[in-house]
Parts: C-alpha cells; structure tokens; sequence
C-alpha cells in the first residue's frame, strides 16, 4: 500500500467555540472508530479491565485537549495507538515492582501447569517480557510485533533512526532468547 | 520462538495496524482497493478484519458510550491522581491478610456505627498532622479534613468476616485501598476495636469518598471496586448523593465523605 494516507473521519475546528453537541458527536466517532484498538491495547498491557478503561479515557482525554495537534495527523489511530502505549507503559513502569512480581508468578503457576516447551503466541510473549527492557525498547518491540509496523514505521511513530530501532529489537530479542525455554 | 528484526517478518498478510485503519476509515480510496484486492484472495486477513470488528461490538456492549463519554470528560476536566499513602516505619506498601492481625491498635469504642441487628461495627479515626488529638467519625458522616490529616479505617465484628475499602474522588477516580487487590481480607472476630495498618493521607482537592465492605462470603476486592463504578455512574459522578454500593454476597456498606484541604 502507497500514497497518502488520508483520514476520513470529520475534523472539528478545535475546542474554542464548539457546540456541546458537535463535541459529543465527534466523540462518538471517535469511540466508534477507535474505541475498541485503543480499549485493547490498554488491555493488553495492563491486564486489568478497570485500570484499562481509566487508561483509555485518559487517552481519548488527551486526544481532545490536543485536538489541534491531533487532526493534523494522517492516521489518528498511529497516533492514539502511539499515546496508549506511552501511557500504559508509564502506568506500569509506577507500578514496576507489583507488575514484576505478577509476571513472576504468572510464569510459575504456567511452569507447573503446563510442563514442557510452552509455545506462546507472539503478543503474549511480548507482553511477558516487556518487564525485562527498558522504556523506549518495550513500545519498539510493541509498534513492531504487535502493530506489525515496519522498521520504518517504527522508527518514524518514536522519532528514533532505522538503525537504533534495529538496535533495540535485537536487545528485545536477546531478552527473549535468555527468558524463553528453547 | 525467534524473534526476527525485518520487516518481511509480517508476511504476506497486512499488518495488524493497516487492517485496524481499513476499518478505521483511515485510508484513501487507493489504499482501500488495494486492501479489498488483498482481502478477496486472503481468507486470514478476512478472518482478522471480522475479528477486529467483533471486538468493536464487544467494546460497545462491555463500556457503553455514556459511560465512555462520561469517563473521558472527567478525566479531561481533572487528571488523575490517586490517594497517597502515608506508611508508618516499617509496614511497607504490601498489606497480607496476616498483617492485619499483626499491627491491631485497640481503642475504646468511641463514634460507632452499629447496623441493627448485626454484629459488624465500623469507625474511622483522624488524626491531626498539628494536634495530639484525634477524633472518631462514625459512618455516613461528612468530616472536612485539614492540612495534614492522616484518616485511618477501623472495624469490630463478632463473627469471622471478609473485607475490602475503596474510596472514590470528585474526579471518578477510584482506588483499592485495602487490599490493594486480590481476594478480600479474611478478619477473625473481634470484642474490640481493630484498625486496619497504615493511616492514608488524600492529597488533591475536592472530596474523598470511602467505603469499607465487610461480607459473610469471600469476595474479590475488585468487585467492590467495580460495584463503585457502578454506583458512581448512577450518581454521574456527585459523591454526595452517591448511595452505598452492594454486589452479590449480602455484605455490609459503610461509608464516610471527606472534604479534602
């Protein structure tokens, strides 16, 4: 796929001005359009519905008090995504050592249970690792694995080069390499 | 498992993202028909779009829109900030069942509220931050709290009970207090007066509402959180007409508001 993207959803022309209507009805698109990619993301990573859903209205909050910047996006879904992600992650980075610990105990209560090499599917081994890399390589290996974004793409959403994006999956793949039973 | 850092890695198929703005309306009239071109001969990239759009009519049945509107104008007007906890030496952040029954402080029996025909009774205490002094609130009441004013959860119950505390502020936030979360306290019957570890301090501005659950059955915390939710959605959002929430398991529902400094 090529050219420009163009979004097609409707741009309101800021917040000074606006009817509460028009904003309720933009609102809603956006919670028709967007609600469920970002309610899921924020799911992913914080494993808990009712932290996920104060994250996400956080997001769309933020999304509206810059709705200037915002429209200006070509995909404002990179752009919620980009945000929900950043924002989970700080969530779980003030939570780092209870989020540990979950994991910790997550993995132990699987090892007893299911003996053997465990095959996980690519976003639960991601999730199950991001514990163990720093900020910037968790949403790299994110944008990448789960988004399925190209090194480009990547590097373009977290305004890093190609090659320090590289860089950092390897580091996330090394992490994962150690972790995982072979 | 291999992790691989190219960008073939993803396949033939679209990429989660591309396929989540195709649904999104995110893409321009090319980029659509290279989409359906790719979706008519690729049956798994079908099969995801039709995931991607049950997950939006799951999203809407699980967080209607009301509720969502309501969530994101809160968190518009006020940015979150949880109660702090203020830890006395040497309790640490982890609250075990056990250490309620390690750290006790038993006082007279002084601002009770005692249900009618129950043998459960709750209090909280505050303490000044400036002032010896420190004074019993019974539940139900509305105390305005100063600078400083640490409050702390106290509760007598003849019978073996479970429970949990949850407060809630002007801005919707709501927070476990104890436990923090996982399955409800279980507490050994009491004759006197028992306060749960650690005083909390709220910071922030408005009110601060706070409940404390005490079930016959076991429960998990986060269906007190939830039931809440719940009520405070009903109330859309005012603590002061905000009702005592109940969920399954016929507990009993004390409360306190405080106005905070």
């Amino acid at each position: 796929m090529s050219g420009r993207q163009t979004p097609t959803f409707r741009i309101i022309p800021g917040d000074k001005g606006l009817a509460a209507a028009d904003a309720r009805a933009d609102l809603h698109e956006l919670y028709e359009r967007y609600g469920a990619s970002v309610y899921g993301r924020c799911s992913y990573l914080l494993r808990d519905r009712s932290k996920a859903e104060d994250a996400m209205q956080d997001v769309f909050a933020k999304a509206l008090t810059h709705y200037g910047s915002f429209r200006q996006e070509a995909s404002p879904l990179t752009w919620l995504i980009k945000i929900a992600t950043h924002h989970c992650l700080n969530i779980l980075r003030a939570e780092r050592a209870g989020w540990r610990a979950r994991f910790e105990r997550e993995a132990r209560a699987k090892e007893s249970t299911e003996p053997g090499p465990q095959v996980f599917e690519m976003r639960e081994l991601v999730v199950h690792m991001l514990s163990l890399v720093d900020q910037e390589t968790q949403a790299v290996a994110i944008h990448y694995h789960v988004d399925e974004m190209t090194l480009e793409e990547v590097a373009a959403l977290l305004g890093r080069s190609v090659p320090t994006v590289r860089k950092r999956l390897s580091e996330f793949a090394a992490v994962c390499g150690k972790e995982l039973p072979p | 498992m291999t992790l691989v850092e190219t960008p073939s890695s993803h396949g033939n198929h679209l990429p989660e993202l591309a396929l989540r703005r195709y649904r999104a309306g995110e893409f321009s009239a090319e980029q659509c028909q290279e989409t359906d071109r790719h979706l008519a001969v690729c049956a798994p990239c079908r099969s995801r779009l039709r995931m991607l759009v049950e997950e939006q009519r799951a999203f809407e049945r699980e967080i209607p829109f009301e509720r969502f509107a309501g969530g994101v104008e809160r968190a518009r007007r006020v940015p979150r900030q949880r109660p702090r906890r203020i830890w006395f030496a040497g309790l640490g952040g982890a609250l075990a069942a056990a250490a309620v029954a390690l750290f006790l402080a038993r006082t007279p029996a002084t601002g009770f509220n005692r249900t009618k025909g129950s043998t459960v009774q709750a209090t909280v205490r505050v303490a000044s931050a400036v002032a010896s002094a420190q004074r019993s609130v019974p539940p139900g009441s509305q105390e305005v709290l100063e600078p400083g004013d640490r409050v702390r959860l106290g509760y007598r119950s003849e019978e073996p009970r479970y429970l949990a505390a949850v407060s809630v502020d002007d801005t919707g936030e709501i927070t476990l207090l104890y436990p923090e979360t996982g399955p409800a306290l279980a507490i050994s019957p009491t004759a006197t007066t028992t306060y749960l570890p650690d005083s909390l301090e709220f910071t922030g501005e408005g009110r601060e509402k706070v409940f404390l659950f005490l079930a016959r059955k076991p429960f998990d915390s986060m269906a007190a959180k939830q039931a809440v939710k719940t009520a405070l959605e009903s109330a859309k959002g005012d603590l002061a007409i905000l009702a005592n929430p109940t969920f399954a398991g016929g507990q009993q529902v004390f409360s306190w508001l405080f106005r905070k400094p």
